[in-house]
C-alpha cells in the first residue's frame, strides 16, 4: 500500500480545519493542559471558539500566579487605587499586570482557590473576584462576621476572615 | 505473522472505487464495521463513500500494525506463560515509535485522518491524530495557528479585540 508523503497532498474536498464537527473541535480542545493555549486555541476562528466551553472543566490545576502588590503609582489626594495589580507567573517566571477595574477602591483580604475576596467601606460591600475568568460575586455585607485585632496603637491591624469551599 | 487460510476476508470499498482486501480482524478494528458486521455476518462488501483511497490505505495500515502488536503479545505470553513486563514495555514502546513516525503528516492528511477514524470509530487513531492536533497548536499565538492549519480567520476586529481584552496576558508575545 502506498502511503502519501508527507507534505505532498494538497487539500482535498473534507479537509477544512475550521469545519471540523463541533465534538472533534472539542475533543482537540480538550488535551491542552495549560489554560494559556487553550485560549489561544479558542481565538483561532468563531466555529472553535463555539465548539470549545467557555469555563474549561478538563484541565488540571494550573501553577498558580502570585498576587504581589498593587502597581505602584502616584497617589494623589483623594485617589484611590488604580486596580492595576501585578502577579508573578510561576509557569512562565514573568511579573504580569492584571487590570481589574472592579476593585478600585477595595483592599483584597483574602484568596482561596484563585478567588479573591475583597472588601470596601469597611466591610459593607463585599465581592468574591477570579481575577482569571473575571467572575465576580456580590456578596451580603458582612461587617459582623469582620473580627478587628488592634495593637492599640494605630499601627498594624488584621482583618482575619475565614473562607470555606461551600461559601465559594 | 502466521494467517489461517479460513479467515475471512473483508473488501472496503473507498469513496474514489478502489478496493481493499483485508482480514476481517483488522477491519474489526473500526468499530463502525464492526457493528455492520454483527448485524449482518455474511457481509463481505463493505462500501465506505466518506473516505477516499489514500486515507483509506493508511487507516488499513494503522489497523494491522495495531493487531500485529496485540497478536504478538497474545503469542508470547501464551509461549511463556505469562508476559514479560520488560518485553511488553519495549513492544509497547515500538508501537508508540511507529505511530509517531505514523502521524509525520501534513495538516490536510491529518485533517482527512481525523475525519475517517472518527466516521469508522478506531478508537486509537482518532486519539493519536487528535492528540498530534493539539501538540501542533500548543505554544502558538492565534495566528501562527491560523498559518499551521490554513485557517481563515473570521472573527471581526472588534470580537478579536474583546477576545484579547478579557485575558490580554493569554496573547502577550512569548519571548
Amino acid at each position: 500500500m502506498e502511503r502519501s508523503g508527507s507534505g505532498s497532498r494538497s487539500k482535498s474536498a473534507f479537509s477544512d480545519w475550521s469545519h471540523l464537527p463541533p465534538d472533534i473541535v472539542q475533543l482537540i480542545s480538550e488535551k491542552f493542559k495549560s489554560i494559556t493555549d487553550y485560549l489561544r486555541f479558542r481565538a483561532v476562528c468563531s466555529p472553535w471558539r463555539s465548539a470549545s466551553l467557555p469555563r474549561p472543566r478538563h484541565l488540571p490545576p494550573q501553577l498558580p500566579w502570585l498576587m504581589l502588590t498593587h502597581k505602584p503609582y502616584k497617589k494623589q489626594k483623594g485617589q484611590r487605587h488604580n486596580g492595576v495589580y501585578l502577579f508573578y507567573d510561576l509557569e512562565r517566571s514573568k511579573l504580569r499586570e492584571v487590570h481589574l477595574p472592579e476593585t478600585t477602591g477595595m483592599v483584597c483580604c483574602a484568596s482561596y482557590q484563585g478567588w479573591l475576596l475583597l472588601l470596601a467601606s469597611k466591610g459593607r460591600e463585599v465581592l468574591l473576584l477570579n481575577p482569571i475568568t473575571r467572575a465576580r460575586i456580590q456578596l451580603p455585607p458582612f461587617t459582623a462576621l469582620v473580627k478587628r485585632f488592634g495593637d492599640g496603637q494605630g499601627g498594624l491591624r488584621y482583618n482575619t476572615l475565614y473562607l470555606t469551599e461551600s461559601e465559594c | 505473522m502466521a494467517r489461517s487460510s479460513t479467515e475471512n476476508m473483508i473488501t472496503l470499498m473507498s469513496s474514489d472505487g478502489e478496493e481493499f482486501m483485508v482480514t476481517e480482524k483488522v477491519a474489526r478494528e473500526c468499530t463502525t464495521i464492526r457493528n455492520m458486521l454483527e448485524d449482518d455476518c455474511v457481509i463481505t462488501n463493505i462500501p465506505l463513500p466518506n473516505v477516499t483511497s489514500d486515507i483509506l490505505s493508511m487507516v488499513i495500515e494503522y489497523c494491522m500494525e495495531h493487531v500485529a502488536a496485540a497478536e504478538k503479545a497474545a503469542a508470547e505470553t501464551a509461549e511463556k506463560g505469562s508476559s514479560s513486563a520488560p518485553a511488553a514495555a519495549k513492544a509497547n514502546k515500538d508501537l508508540e515509535e511507529w505511530d509517531k513516525a505514523f502521524m509525520n503528516v501534513d495538516v490536510y492528511t491529518l485533517c482527512d485522518l481525523i475525519l475517517a477514524a472518527n466516521y469508522l470509530n478506531v478508537s486509537g487513531l482518532l486519539d493519536l491524530t487528535i492528540q498530534t492536533a493539539a501538540n501542533l497548536i500548543k505554544g502558538k499565538s492565534p495566528e501562527q495557528i491560523r498559518k499551521t492549519f490554513h485557517i481563515q480567520n473570521d472573527l471581526s476586529l472588534e470580537e478579536e479585540e474583546k477576545i484579547r481584552s478579557q485575558t490580554p496576558w493569554a496573547f502577550e508575545k512569548s519571548e
